[in-house]
C-alpha cells in the first residue's frame, strides 16, 4: 500500500461519521415506514451511460427493489459525463442521481449547486494501465512518458498524483494528455498512449483487448477511495425525506445484493453495460460495491481540490460535513 | 491582294444532338462564305437563325457536324489567337483593370513576361481611345467602354480575322451610333479582316462592304448584298436607304414562308 | 427629419450612430447577462464579472487546473487551427476545383463528398488517434475535416458556376485550356473560394473542443473549457467561449479585410 490511510484520531472520525450516517439512516427508514408515496410526484432519477460502477442502480431497477420501497423511479437522464449530469442537477431536473464523487464536488464547491451524498455507490475501481508490450515496470519508469487522464481535478488526475508523489516524481515529470477513458484505449491501440489512469470497465477492457496491463490497482495507490455516489438534490432531501430514506434503502438493498449474488450480478452488469461478461467480472473484480460513505477519504479529497485550487473550498471539514447527509 | 480569300467556310452544318424530349435541332443548314482579306463584312438575319452558332464554330469554339473552316489554308478546329471573337456581353474578366484585360492574350502567350504584355495593351486601348481608363475594373465602365475595351483585347492578340457577335446589341441608341463610327473607322486604319453579325439591318447596311442574308431554321444563306457606298455611309442618303428597304423586305418575306426563300 | 414613407426605405445611418449601436449592443447585452445573474435568473451561470476576473487571472496566473496562462491556450489552439485550416484550404481548392471542372471527377466525388460532409467532428475523435497517433496531429485533422468540406464545396460550386464564356473567351484569344483553368476559372470563381474559406474557418474553431479531445498536450482552449467544466469552473470555461468567439471574430474580419482586397473588382 503506497499510502498510509490513517491515524487514530482519523480512524475515530471516520467511526463517528459512519455511526452518525447509520442513525441517520435508521432515523429515515422510521420515518420512511408506511409513508405511501407513489401517488406523488416520480423521483427523477439520473446516471451515467453504461457505467458499471453505477450498478446498484440496475440492480435495484430490475429487480424492483424501487418499488418494493414504495417509490416511483423515473429515469430522466442518462448522462456521457458526470459534469453533464451535475449541469443537470443544477437546473432543478434531477432528484437524485449515480454519479461520479469528484464532478458532485466540484459542483457543489465551485457551482454552489445544492447536492449532497445519500450513499457511496462504490470504491476503487480505478487502475494504472500500461500498453503492452512496455517497458515500464514500475511508476519510477514513468517519466518522460505518454500518460493519459480524464482531466485535471478528477479522481483519477489525484490518484497520478499521489502514485507519483510516493516515488518523489510529479505530474510535470511525464507528458500528461487528458482525454475521455474511450478515447484513450484507441489511443493505446495506435501506440502513442503508453499509460493511462482511468475507471473500469476500460481498464478491463484494455487488458481483455490485450492493448495494455494492469500496472497498479487505485486501491494500492489510495486504499478504498471514493468513487461513485449516489447523490440528492438538497430540496429533495429536505422535502421529502421519506422517498430519500426509500431511495437509500433500495440502494443498499442493491448493493448487498450484488456482493451476495457475484454471479447474478456479472450477468446484470453485462447487460448494462453491454460488455461481455468475462471482462465484467475481470473490472468488477477491482470494484469494491458498497454504500458506506468514507467521510474521510472525501475529507482527503476536498483538501485535494481545495489546496490544488481546483475548487473554491475553504474550510474543508465544514464542507465535508454539509455534502454527506447525516453528518 | 484584296481579293484573295482570308476565311473560308465550307458546307457547314450543325445539328444538336437531341436529349431525351428534346428533339435533335439542326441549327445550320451547308452554309459557305467567303471572307476576303481586309474586308468588312456583315451577316444580318433574325434572331434564332443560327449567327451565333456560325461564329463559334469559325472561331473554333464548336466543331461543325459536316465542312469545314479554313484560315488561308489551315483548318481551324480549336480556339487560339488567330481568329478573333468579340462577344455580345463584352466577356471582360471582372477582376481584370481594363489593362490587363487587353494584356491577358499576351501573357497567355509571353509567359510571365507581365510588363511587356501590359506595355503592348497600352498601345491598343489608345487604339480604341480608352486611353486614362487602364486601371478601370470592367464594372466602372460603361457598356459602350466595355464593348471597345473587348475589341482592343482581341485585337491585341493580333488576330488575322476578327469575328463580333452583335456586340453594340445591348447599347442603347446613341453609344450604338457612336461605336458604329468608331468600327468603321478603326477598320479603316487597321485594314483587319472583320465579320460583323448583328439582326440589325440598318447596322448591316451601315458597317458592312458585303451583307450576307441569313434564314432560320435550319439557318441557311441566301443572298449576298453588295453595298457599293463609301465611308463614312448617311443613313438617310436614297441608296442607303434603298440598299436598307432591299434586305428588310427579303428578310420578311422569308420570315413568312417559313423554311422558305429559295 | 426628411423621412421616407415607409420605414424599409430609412435613410443611411450616420456613421456615429452605426459605430454608437454597434457598441450600445454588445454593452446592453452585458448588463441585461449581469442583471439576470444578479436576480439569480442564470442559476450557475457565471456572471459577466466573474468571467472578467477569471480572464484576467488566465492573463496574470493561468487557471487553476492545467496551470497555463491564456496565451498559451489562444496560441496551441491558434496553431491547431491554422495548421488544420491551411491544409484544408489548400486541399479543399485544389480538390474542389478539379470537382468543378472535370465531370467524372464530380461524379465520383460528389456521393462521397455529401456522406462525409454532415458527419460532426466528434464522430472522428477515435479514428483521428487511430490514424495520428496523440497530440497535435489527430487535433489538426479533425480541425481540417471541418474546414474542408465547406471549402471543397464552395470552390466545386464557383467552378461549375462560373461564366463559361470568359473561358471561351479566353481561348480565343489563346490560352491554353490549363491557363483557362488557373487564369480564368479559378479567379473568377474567387468570390466562391472566399466564401468557403471563411466558411471554412469559422467551422474550424467549431470543431476545436472536438479537436482537443484527442488527448492533446495541456493546452488549448477546448481543453481548457472540458477541464474547467470538470470541475465546474464555469466562469473559466465562459472565459473560454468568450477567447474563442473574439479570436474567431478577429480571423473573421481578417478574412474578410483579404477577401476586400482579392475581390475590390467586384
Amino acid at each position: 500500500m503506497i499510502r498510509g490511510s490513517g491515524s487514530s484520531s482519523v480512524r475515530r472520525m471516520f467511526a463517528a461519521f459512519l455511526s452518525a450516517a447509520l442513525a441517520l439512516f435508521l432515523l429515515l427508514s422510521a420515518t420512511g415506514c408506511g409513508d405511501d408515496s407513489a401517488d406523488g410526484p416520480a423521483v427523477r432519477l439520473g446516471h451515467l451511460r453504461s457505467d458499471l460502477h453505477q450498478l446498484a442502480f440496475y440492480v435495484a431497477k430490475e429487480k424492483g427493489f424501487f418499488e418494493d420501497e414504495g417509490l416511483r423511479v423515473e429515469v430522466v437522464g442518462v448522462y456521457a459525463s458526470g459534469p453533464d449530469e451535475m449541469a443537470a442537477f443544477q437546473a432543478g431536473a434531477l432528484d437524485a442521481g449515480y454519479v461520479g464523487i469528484a464532478p458532485a464536488m466540484a459542483a457543489v464547491a465551485n457551482g454552489r449547486a445544492d447536492v449532497k451524498a445519500l450513499a457511496q455507490a462504490n470504491l476503487n475501481g480505478s487502475a494504472l494501465v500500461v500498453r503492452r508490450p512496455t517497458s515500464i515496470f514500475g511508476l519510477e519508469d514513468l517519466p518522460g512518458h505518454r500518460v493519459a487522464v480524464p482531466n485535471p481535478g478528477t479522481m483519477q488526475d489525484l490518484l497520478l498524483r499521489l502514485a507519483l508523489a510516493s516515488r518523489g516524481l510529479s505530474l510535470g515529470d511525464l507528458q500528461v494528455a487528458y482525454m475521455a477513458p474511450p478515447e484513450m484505449l484507441s489511443a493505446m491501440f495506435s501506440g502513442s498512449l503508453d499509460a493511462f489512469l482511468a475507471w473500469e470497465p476500460f481498464v478491463a477492457r484494455a487488458e481483455a483487448e490485450g492493448l495494455g496491463s494492469v500496472m497498479l490497482d487505485s486501491r494500492l495507490i489510495w486504499e478504498d477511495h471514493p468513487c461513485c455516489i449516489l447523490a440528492v438534490s438538497g430540496s429533495f432531501l429536505k422535502d421529502r425525506p421519506g422517498e430519500a430514506a426509500a431511495l437509500l434503502r433500495a440502494h443498499l438493498k442493491a448493493t448487498a445484493y450484488i456482493n451476495e449474488h457475484p454471479d447474478e450480478a456479472v450477468r446484470m452488469a453485462a447487460e448494462f453495460t453491454g460488455l461481455s461478461e468475462e471482462v465484467a467480472a475481470a473490472a468488477m473484480r477491482r470494484i469494491t460495491f458498497t454504500g458506506d460513505m468514507n467521510a474521510q477519504a472525501v475529507l482527503e479529497y476536498a483538501r485535494f481540490l481545495a489546496e490544488e485550487g481546483l475548487a473554491a473550498i475553504e474550510d474543508p471539514a465544514a464542507f465535508v460535513r454539509d455534502f454527506l447527509v447525516g453528518q | 491582294m484584296r481579293n484573295e480569300p482570308e476565311l473560308r467556310l465550307i458546307g457547314l452544318s450543325k445539328t444538336f444532338p437531341g436529349r431525351k424530349g428534346v428533339p435533335e435541332v439542326r441549327a445550320l443548314e451547308d452554309i459557305s462564305l467567303q471572307l476576303h482579306r481586309g474586308e468588312l463584312a456583315c451577316l444580318v438575319g433574325p434572331s434564332g437563325c443560327g449567327k451565333t452558332t456560325l461564329l463559334r464554330i469559325a472561331a473554333g469554339l464548336e466543331r461543325p457536324s459536316e465542312g469545314k473552316v479554313l484560315l488561308g489554308e489551315e483548318e481551324v478546329s480549336f480556339p487560339g489567337g488567330q481568329v478573333g471573337l468579340v462577344f455580345q456581353q463584352s466577356a471582360l474578366f471582372p477582376w481584370r483593370t481594363a489593362l490587363r484585360n487587353v494584356s491577358f492574350g499576351l501573357e497567355m502567350r509571353r509567359g510571365r513576361d507581365r510588363r511587356w504584355a501590359e506595355e503592348e495593351a497600352r498601345d491598343f486601348l489608345y487604339t480604341v481611345g480608352m486611353e486614362g481608363f487602364e486601371r478601370r475594373y470592367p464594372r466602372e465602365l460603361s457598356g459602350g467602354m466595355q464593348q471597345r475595351v473587348a475589341i482592343a483585347r482581341s485585337l491585341a492578340v493580333r488576330p488575322r480575322v476578327l469575328l463580333l457577335d452583335e456586340p453594340f446589341g445591348s447599347l442603347d441608341a446613341q453609344s450604338r451610333n457612336s461605336l458604329q463610327e468608331f468600327l468603321v473607322e478603326l477598320w479603316g486604319r487597321t485594314g483587319l479582316t472583320m465579320l460583323f453579325v448583328t439582326h440589325n439591318v440598318d447596322e448591316a447596311v451601315f458597317l458592312g462592304e458585303r451583307v450576307f442574308a441569313m434564314t432560320p431554321r435550319p439557318g441557311r444563306l441566301h443572298r449576298v448584298y453588295e453595298v457599293g457606298l463609301g465611308y463614312p455611309r448617311d443613313r438617310t442618303s436614297p441608296a442607303f436607304v434603298e440598299i436598307r428597304r432591299e434586305i428588310l423586305s427579303y428578310l420578311s418575306q422569308v420570315e413568312k414562308a417559313p423554311g422558305g426563300g429559295s | 427629419m426628411a423621412g421616407k414613407p415607409f420605414p424599409w426605405q430609412r435613410d443611411e445611418l450616420h456613421p456615429a450612430a452605426r459605430r454608437a449601436l454597434s457598441v450600445c449592443g454588445p454593452l446592453a447585452f452585458l448588463g441585461l447577462w449581469q442583471l439576470f445573474g444578479a436576480a439569480g435568473w442564470l442559476g450557475a451561470t457565471p456572471s459577466p464579472y466573474a468571467v472578467a476576473r477569471a480572464l484576467v487571472r488566465l492573463v496574470t496566473h493561468g487557471d487553476p487546473f492545467l496551470k497555463k496562462t491564456l496565451w498559451a491556450h489562444a496560441g496551441a489552439s491558434l496553431l491547431r487551427i491554422l495548421c488544420g485550416f491551411a491544409i484544408a484550404a489548400a486541399a479543399g481548392t485544389g480538390l474542389g476545383m478539379l470537382m468543378g471542372w472535370s465531370r467524372v471527377a464530380r461524379q465520383m466525388l460528389r456521393p462521397v463528398v455529401e456522406m462525409m460532409r454532415p458527419i460532426p467532428p466528434f464522430a472522428w475523435i477515435v479514428l483521428a488517434i487511430l490514424w495520428f497517433r496523440m497530440g497535435d496531429a489527430p487535433a489538426v485533422f479533425i480541425v481540417f475535416l471541418g474546414a474542408f468540406f465547406p471549402v471543397l464545396l464552395n470552390v466545386a460550386s464557383g467552378m461549375e458556376s462560373y461564366d463559361r464564356v470568359l473561358g471561351e473567351a479566353a481561348a480565343t484569344l489563346g490560352a491554353s485550356p490549363l491557363q483557362v483553368l488557373f487564369r480564368v476559372a479559378l479567379p473568377a470563381a474567387l468570390p466562391h473560394v472566399f466564401t468557403g474559406l471563411r466558411v471554412g474557418l469559422g467551422v474550424a474553431w467549431m470543431s476545436l473542443i472536438a479537436a482537443e479531445m484527442v488527448g492533446v498536450g495541456g493546452s488549448g482552449l477546448g481543453l481548457l473549457i472540458e477541464s474547467s467544466k470538470a470541475v465546474w469552473d464555469l466562469e473559466y470555461a465562459v472565459a473560454g467561449m468568450v477567447v474563442i468567439g473574439t479570436v474567431g471574430l478577429l480571423l473573421d474580419l481578417a478574412m474578410r479585410g483579404m477577401e476586400a482586397h482579392f475581390l475590390r473588382w467586384r
